[in-house]
């Protein structure tokens, strides 16, 4: 046995940093390029002649997965590491003894992990001090919310009318005195609200339901003391807010369930990469959202194979609406088939009920059985049997999604914004594509 | 919604010129949003409304169904063939890409549906991948065809309708035309003299470029009279393909000819060049005389120098009244017309270093490998490395070992590097378990050796995927 489970090559190639990254990877996964490879339950390996005169050694531990080359290379995985991982994935490695470099070095990283471990436990904690830190934010950022109430009541005032001119950078500005409070959630909305200046024939109307949110997320902060618990956390989230890992292991909800992978979508925003996979809890019928970041050239986390189901118990975020939370015990994933979905109408009148909760909901997840690509005068969409239908967004590429279903019924899991779906994975035949 | 527009169009005035008119939103609305500053409020309205509006958002419901694709019941490749075509299609090997289709045709699987696209959008800048790729897509790659105007090549020719010939476009009619000719020659023949005289000159050169691939003996009347034709280009093709066809009267007309050209004395062939007055069957323009004793040497049965000797004598005689690379060229071209192998080793022996020497050597089905051995011999490294990037393909088998055999005994040097790319990619399917593919390399070997041995075995693995 090398694994349990092994990965598959979509599995790997989805470690990559960038395009070009997995397109090297691809080109070393080539049996002859290597020598001496194997691999084990814990860890993957082999020697790689490269440009150099000593070969390569690289070591990918499975777990984490974590990586090891001796190239020079800054990619992180490097090419090496990936190749080796698809040559395996294709099963062109073979099970071997764990050679003395691979065990030395997966017996200093469990060592490391340990001492990490330790110094979390015993880190003194200036408690007073922290305290003091957070109070200092907290008035930083409510002197930001109060600032930036006030520039929008003035500029309401004024109208936004010849706003397409100069308003973009105006608003750019405000987002920096924003950042500069410590309140990026609102430096984030003014920086959306940029973007919107100008853009299609409805610009005004998308404009002010932006900055409306924004307001009514100033407002709030100005009146956290007075919101329900569950609210107020919501709210310092939205203002940007973050809320410690350990704390959230430690009191957040607590979900055990078979949670369907329901699909992954990566953003790049200001070089830094995010991963939102979406969860369903196929007992509890729960939603989760498992964020991952990733600066420019490192991996996004790939224990989180969209299309497979993963025993694991999560720890919710508190907030009004819970949705973002951590996997807190994990088993490994494995392919889900066919997954049951939800109508339209359900998935709809669920996101107003959540809307309710929280006004800011950007996005929503759905898991829609039974639809098709269809055509309307504006775009594509994905249409029930009857043809009630949402639209996609405009930036989908719909290709891969319209080949798998070539017009008959699939299930989609998928991002929904008042922008429209954004369809991130697809069930056709018991088969899971991402898209 | 009414109060929503009011609200967008007070923003846009500004609240100090316009104050906010609640008095279509919702009592609630107004509750909630009363403020005493009416820029507050109308914010306050907005982002109540806008809640309103996203929570309210209903499904379409006028939307055009798509057709559904036909059942296709293929298989899909194995998991493993898959990973190579992301591969191919990663690494952007556009010929290795096109053998990969190829082999595909040949094995009851289907790609997933999934990577046509990437696929379609490859094929659609490198056009050599466009008739692979519809002969394998399937229905799913038509219907994608009929939903994406930029993929149409990917419908693959439907049955073609019986008035394909009258209607038809001319790579409609092409293909009409080669599949009559297999299924009925006589049948092909006749549709295809019915309709000649009315066919444009272009037209008719390419359909005699179809008839090659289908000649008989019976096509000489037919072509005889294509030397008379207008168009020079279908002169040219008439002769070409009467060059082919073992004693035809044309051929024994030219050696008449010729006979009147050349004469012998002791060991040099003495040439006349032929005047104005030898026209018939050659109607061309005014042609130098070298040129016309080339056209006269290339359509003559090479039988004809038996009296003057074995080829490789007659090939190393001393030419006195025309140029020597003049009747060398002639007697190649007769010699791949006819593909008379004597004769194509004789030239290659003669002349090793000569242009012609790759299409005939590409011709030779026996004795390759002695050729090559010879070959090696007699040229610079250089110079055989530039051979074999001129050797017109396919490649027999034998063809593909002897050269697998000659660069596997090349030193790590740069002159062959070129070479190597070529016949890694060129050889045949059934030399991809030579040597070279499956010996290990040592760590000393060369960068090209490398990539050759990669290349071989990434070439085997693509067959043996898909077995």
């Amino acid at each position: 046995m090398v694994t349990a489970v092994p990965w598959t090559v979509e599995r790997v190639a989805g470690l990559a940093p960038d395009a070009t990254s997995a397109k090297a990877g691809r080109a070393q996964a080539v049996a002859a390029k290597w020598s001496g490879a194997g691999a084990s339950a814990e860890a993957v390996w082999g020697a790689c002649q490269g440009s150099g005169k000593k070969p390569y050694q690289t070591c990918v531990e499975l777990a984490g997965p974590a990586y090891r080359c001796t190239c020079p290379s800054r990619k992180f995985p490097c090419k090496h590491a990936l190749g080796v991982l698809m040559l395996w994935a294709a099963g062109q490695v073979p099970e071997a003894p764990t050679p003395g470099w691979v065990g030395e070095w997966l017996a200093e990283r469990a060592e490391r992990a340990e001492r990490a471990e330790k110094r979390t436990e015993a880190g003194p904690r200036d408690e007073e001090a922290a305290a003091k830190r957070a109070q200092e934010r907290a008035n930083r950022v409510d002197g930001g919310a109060a600032e930036l109430k006030a520039w929008l009541v003035d500029r309401v005032g004024a109208g936004f009318a010849g706003f397409e001119r100069a308003g973009a950078d105006e608003l750019r500005t405000v987002a920096a005195r924003m950042v500069d409070a410590q309140a990026s959630g609102l430096a984030g909305g003014l920086r959306r609200a940029a973007g919107l200046v100008g853009r299609g024939r409805d610009w005004p109307g998308a404009l002010l339901a932006e900055l409306s949110l924004l307001y009514l997320l100033a407002d709030a902060c100005t009146r956290l003391g007075t919101l329900p618990a569950d609210l107020a956390e919501t709210v310092r989230t939205r203002l940007g807010f973050t809320t410690e890992t350990a704390k959230v292991l430690e009191t957040g909800e607590r979900v055990a369930d078979d949670w369907l992978i329901c699909g992954a979508a990566d953003e790049e925003n200001d070089r830094l990469f995010t991963r939102r996979t979406w969860l369903r809890g196929s007992r509890t019928g729960r939603d989760a959202l498992v964020l991952s970041f990733a600066p420019l050239g490192r991996p996004l986390d790939s224990s989180l194979p969209p299309g497979h189901l993963l025993t694991a118990e999560l720890a919710y975020y508190p907030a009004s609406a819970p949705m973002r939370a951590l996997v807190a015990e994990r088993g490994i994933p494995v392919p889900a088939h066919g997954p049951p979905g939800e109508s339209i109408e359900q998935a709809l009148a669920a996101y107003a009920q959540t809307l309710a909760a929280d006004p800011w909901l950007a996005r929503w997840p759905m898991l829609l059985s039974g639809v098709t690509p269809a055509e309307t005068a504006t775009g594509w969409c994905l249409s029930e049997k009857d043809g009630t239908a949402l639209p996609l967004v405009p930036t989908a590429d719909p290709w891969r999604l319209l080949a798998v279903s070539a017009g008959m019924p699939v299930t989609v899991a998928a991002e929904w914004s008042p922008a429209g779906l954004r369809p991130l994975t697809c069930w056709h035949e018991d088969r899971a594509v991402r898209l | 919604m009414k109060a929503w527009e009011d609200l967008v169009g007070a923003a846009l005035l500004g609240t100090r010129r316009r104050e906010p008119d609640l008095g279509a939103a919702p009592p609630a609305v107004r509750e909630l949003a009363a403020r005493v500053e009416p820029a507050e409020e109308l914010l306050a309205a907005a982002a109540l409304l806008t809640g309103y509006r996203r929570a309210g958002r209903r499904a379409l419901t006028d939307v055009r169904p798509l057709p559904v694709a036909a059942r296709d019941d293929r298989p899909y490749v194995p998991a493993i063939a898959r990973e190579r075509l992301a591969r191919l299609l990663a690494a952007s090997h556009p010929d290795l890409l096109e053998e990969w289709l190829g082999i595909l045709a040949g094995t009851p699987y289907r790609i997933p549906p999934e990577i046509l696209p990437a696929l379609a959008e490859s094929a659609r800048t490198k056009t050599t991948l466009r008739v692979p790729l519809a002969a394998v897509a399937g229905p799913v790659g038509a219907w994608l065809a009929d939903r994406n105007p930029d993929w149409k090549f990917l419908a693959a020719p439907a049955e073609e309708a019986a008035d394909v010939w009258q209607f038809g476009s001319l790579a409609q009619r092409r293909r009409w035309l080669t599949r009559k000719l297999a299924d009925d020659p006589e049948g092909a023949r006749e549709t295809l003299l019915e309709s000649w005289r009315g066919e444009p000159a272009e037209v008719r050169a390419d359909f005699l470029g179809v008839l090659a691939g289908h000649l008989r003996g019976v096509d000489e009347p037919f072509l005889e009279a294509a030397l008379n034709d207008r168009a020079a280009a279908v002169r040219d093709r008439a002769a070409d393909l009467l060059g082919r066809l073992p004693g035809t009267r044309f051929g024994q007309r030219m050696a008449e000819r010729l006979r009147r050209l050349v004469t012998r004395s002791r060991a040099v062939l003495e040439f006349t060049l032929p005047g104005d007055e030898m026209q018939d069957g050659l109607r061309g323009g005014k042609q130098e005389g070298n040129v016309r004793l080339r056209t006269i040497v290339a359509a003559t049965p090479l039988s004809f120098w038996a009296e003057f000797g074995p080829p490789s004598d007659v090939v190393r005689m001393k030419v006195e009244g025309c140029a020597a690379g003049v009747l060398r060229d002639g007697w190649a071209t007769a010699a791949l017309r006819q593909r008379d192998e004597a004769w194509a080793q004789a030239l290659i022996g003669a002349d090793p270093g000569g242009r012609t020497t790759a299409p005939l050597l590409a011709m030779l089905t026996t004795s390759q490998s002695a050729t090559i051995a010879h070959l090696v011999s007699r040229l610079q490294t250089e110079s055989f490395a530039r051979l074999v990037h001129e050797l017109p393909r396919p490649w027999s088998a034998a063809l593909g070992t002897a050269l697998l055999d000659w660069i596997a005994r090349q030193g790590d040097q740069r002159l062959v590097s070129h070479a190597a790319v070529v016949i890694a990619r060129a050889v045949p399917p059934e030399c991809l378990g030579h040597p070279l593919a499956t010996t290990r390399l040592t760590l000393e070997a060369g960068p090209w050796r490398r990539a050759l041995t990669e290349t071989l075995n990434f070439r085997r693995e693509m067959y043996e995927e898909l077995r």
